[in-house]
């Protein structure tokens, strides 16, 4: 847990359109080491998910560095970009984001086939990855057939399939119960421990940055603090206190 | 990326939207079958007019056609010219065939019997006078089958040596049916149906007939075909009135037809690939627009635009594919009951490997340039956009 999985430096991001300007970023730091489950925390519109997915290579910084996995990506090219995602980032979203029309199996082999496995050790990393969200017996159900927590870990199991280096979740309990929240970063926590995943996580959910090694305050664009493990309660303060910020820390 | 996963994950897609796929299909079925069919009936009726042309025009053959009429004097000095081996004059007269109590309209034909076997195109006329004698004497006539036979019944209206009365200019001459002729296929040479027309001996027909002895045109043939353009230009100058007809010219004069026709259905057909065209563009768009979202999830996933546009193709290529299929098979299925009836026979459509070729590369190749446009777009969207995209 030393080499800097993630290291960002003054990041800022301002998107342009109908002649004004939003910024989204305002020189962001941010150094997360391999193996760290780090947690992303801030009001809406504080920028977290526009950092994440400038993390993942998604999203163009307007300046600043980013070097990930030890690759510099404000250098790379549109294709290096995607060669890149799919060798190193797995993507969890709030919304799940699973193909409809395919099989919970199929949505997790889609990564496997685009790196052109042959179908059948496609089909068994898969089905292994379903396995270690425990839904192996939910393989040939499609998305509507699944409860929110249970399509949640198919898409964590799409996002683990290839072993990726970082796994990149943008709030990925928004949408689902408390009781699957929890099932989810435990299985967050066991990817951190077995297979060693560095773990970027927004969330408006305080509780579960118990679960994070530490957790970056973000407010209107900027990194305002760093909390360790120990200083939960310090975070949970700190973010009571601005009242516009109360209506998020509860969900 | 396989092929097989594109396919796959295409195949997916497309039955996913079943609804407009089944749609483009079937637009693609329609004008597939419809270009095929029309394709294969030009084909066939070339090929049928060649065939024609060629038993009609044999390559040592002339026609010598005059804007009156031939006298006996043209006709021998059309004999006397060098490289000319046989001039095969062709009187005819339309008569009014009455016999059992039936009356029809038929043409009558002079010949000298020598050269009849010329006009059917065969070396012995008991080749295609299968019944009775094919003798010339007299008032002896040899009829054609269709003119001795009902040809819906298949009612045989007169047999050999059965009376008839040939009717022409308000006068009746009796005559004998010496032999019923095989039809052949085609206008046969000098544009004579030997099976829908009666034949008699020249000098009994000038005298019943044509008393001023005059001919409607003349049949030559060459000795030498290397030459025949030289001989053209002979029976130009010695027969000033006439126009002189070859297999090269008519050939010429046919392929020109065939080309504006040809436009014609390229016309008609580009049309109907356009149409399909648009489907499946209109098809792709939507597609696009409905499936953002899940195109910010493959970019997330780490495709290339390049995979994302492929993905797409393989979509349209295997509704085009499907809509190929189905119509070729419904065009080979049409070409065995469509047809149009043209020189006795029914004319169905060909479906020749070129025309096959033709109707399957050119939708695949519309259809392709149909859906790069949304494929492109598809490939171009912003991935965080895609994502958000409600």
């Amino acid at each position: 847990m030393s080499e800097a999985m993630i290291l960002a430096r003054g990041v800022t991001k301002v998107y342009r359109g109908d002649g004004a300007e939003t910024w989204a970023l305002r020189g962001v730091d941010l150094e997360v080491k391999q193996g760290e489950f780090v947690a992303v925390v801030g009001p809406s519109g504080s920028g977290k998910s526009t950092l994440l997915y400038i993390l993942g290579g998604l999203l163009r910084p307007t300046s600043g560095t980013v070097r990930v996995a030890g690759m510099e990506l404000t250098e790379m090219s549109d294709s290096e970009l995607a060669e890149f995602r799919h060798w190193n980032i797995g993507f969890v979203f709030q919304m799940y984001h699973l193909i409809p029309r395919m099989t919970a199996l199929k949505n997790v082999m889609l990564p496997l086939m685009l790196r052109g496995l042959p179908l059948s050790e496609a089909r068994d990393r898969a089905l292994e990855a379903l396995k270690l969200v425990g839904l192996e017996h939910r393989a040939n159900h499609r998305p509507a057939q699944l409860s929110g927590g249970e399509q949640q870990r198919v898409a964590i199991a799409r996002a683990i399939v290839t072993k990726p280096k970082i796994l990149l979740a943008d709030e990925p309990t928004g949408n689902v119960d408390r009781r699957s929240a929890f099932q989810i970063m435990e299985i967050f926590s066991m990817l951190r421990k077995e297979l060693g995943i560095t773990i970027v996580m927004v969330t408006h959910n305080l509780e579960l940055v118990k679960f994070c090694d530490w957790a970056a305050r973000l407010v209107d664009g900027r990194i305002a603090r760093k909390y360790g493990a120990s200083e939960y309660e310090q975070l949970v303060r700190d973010m009571v206190s601005s009242e516009e910020e109360i209506k998020n820390v509860f969900i | 990326m396989r092929l097989t996963y594109y396919l796959s994950l295409a195949f997916d897609g497309v039955r996913e939207r079943r609804g407009r796929s089944a749609g483009a299909v079937i637009g693609i079925v329609i004008a597939v079958a419809a270009l095929a069919t029309a394709l294969g009936i030009g084909e066939s009726f070339s090929q049928m007019f060649y065939r024609s042309l060629r038993s009609a025009f044999g390559p040592d053959l002339l026609y010598v056609i005059p804007k009156g009429h031939l006298s006996e004097a043209d006709i021998m000095l059309l004999s006397s010219l060098p490289n000319v081996e046989t001039v095969v004059p062709v009187a005819s007269v339309a008569v009014r065939l009455k016999a059992g109590g039936e009356v029809a309209g038929v043409t009558l034909y002079g010949i000298k019997p020598e050269q009849l076997s010329v006009i059917v195109g065969v070396n012995d006329l008991r080749e295609v006078v299968k019944e009775g004698t094919p003798t010339l004497v007299g008032t002896s006539v040899l009829v054609g089958k269709y003119v001795a036979y009902d040809m819906l019944t298949g009612v045989k209206k007169l047999e050999p040596g059965q009376q008839i009365v040939l009717e022409a200019n308000g006068k009746n001459v009796m005559a004998v049916v010496s032999g019923i002729l095989e039809p052949s296929s085609g206008p046969g040479v000098a544009f004579i149906h030997p099976g829908s027309a009666i034949f008699m001996e020249l000098e009994t027909f000038f005298r019943l007939f044509r008393p001023h002895r005059t001919y409607q045109m003349a049949t030559v043939k060459v000795a030498d075909v290397d030459r025949i353009d030289e001989t053209i230009d002979l029976i130009k100058a010695y027969v000033p009135d006439a126009e002189v007809f070859s297999l090269g010219f008519v050939l010429e004069q046919f392929n020109a037809f065939m080309s504006a026709v040809q436009v014609f259905l390229g016309a008609v057909s580009g049309i109907s690939l356009a149409i399909t065209g648009l489907w499946i563009f209109d098809t792709m768009t939507i597609s696009v627009i409905q499936r953002t979202r899940e195109i910010g999830v493959l970019k997330a996933l780490g495709f290339k635009k390049h995979q994302i546009m492929l993905l797409f193709i393989s979509e349209s290529l295997i509704i085009t594919i499907l809509g190929v299929a189905i119509g070729v098979s419904l065009a080979f299925a049409l070409s065995k009951v469509v047809g149009l009836p043209m020189f006795g026979e029914v004319v169905r459509p060909t479906l020749s490997p070129w025309i096959v070729a033709s109707v399957t590369v050119l939708p695949m190749l519309t259809n392709l340039v149909a859906t790069l446009l949304p494929a492109y777009r598809a490939a171009k969207l912003d991935p965080v956009e895609a994502l958000r995209y409600e």
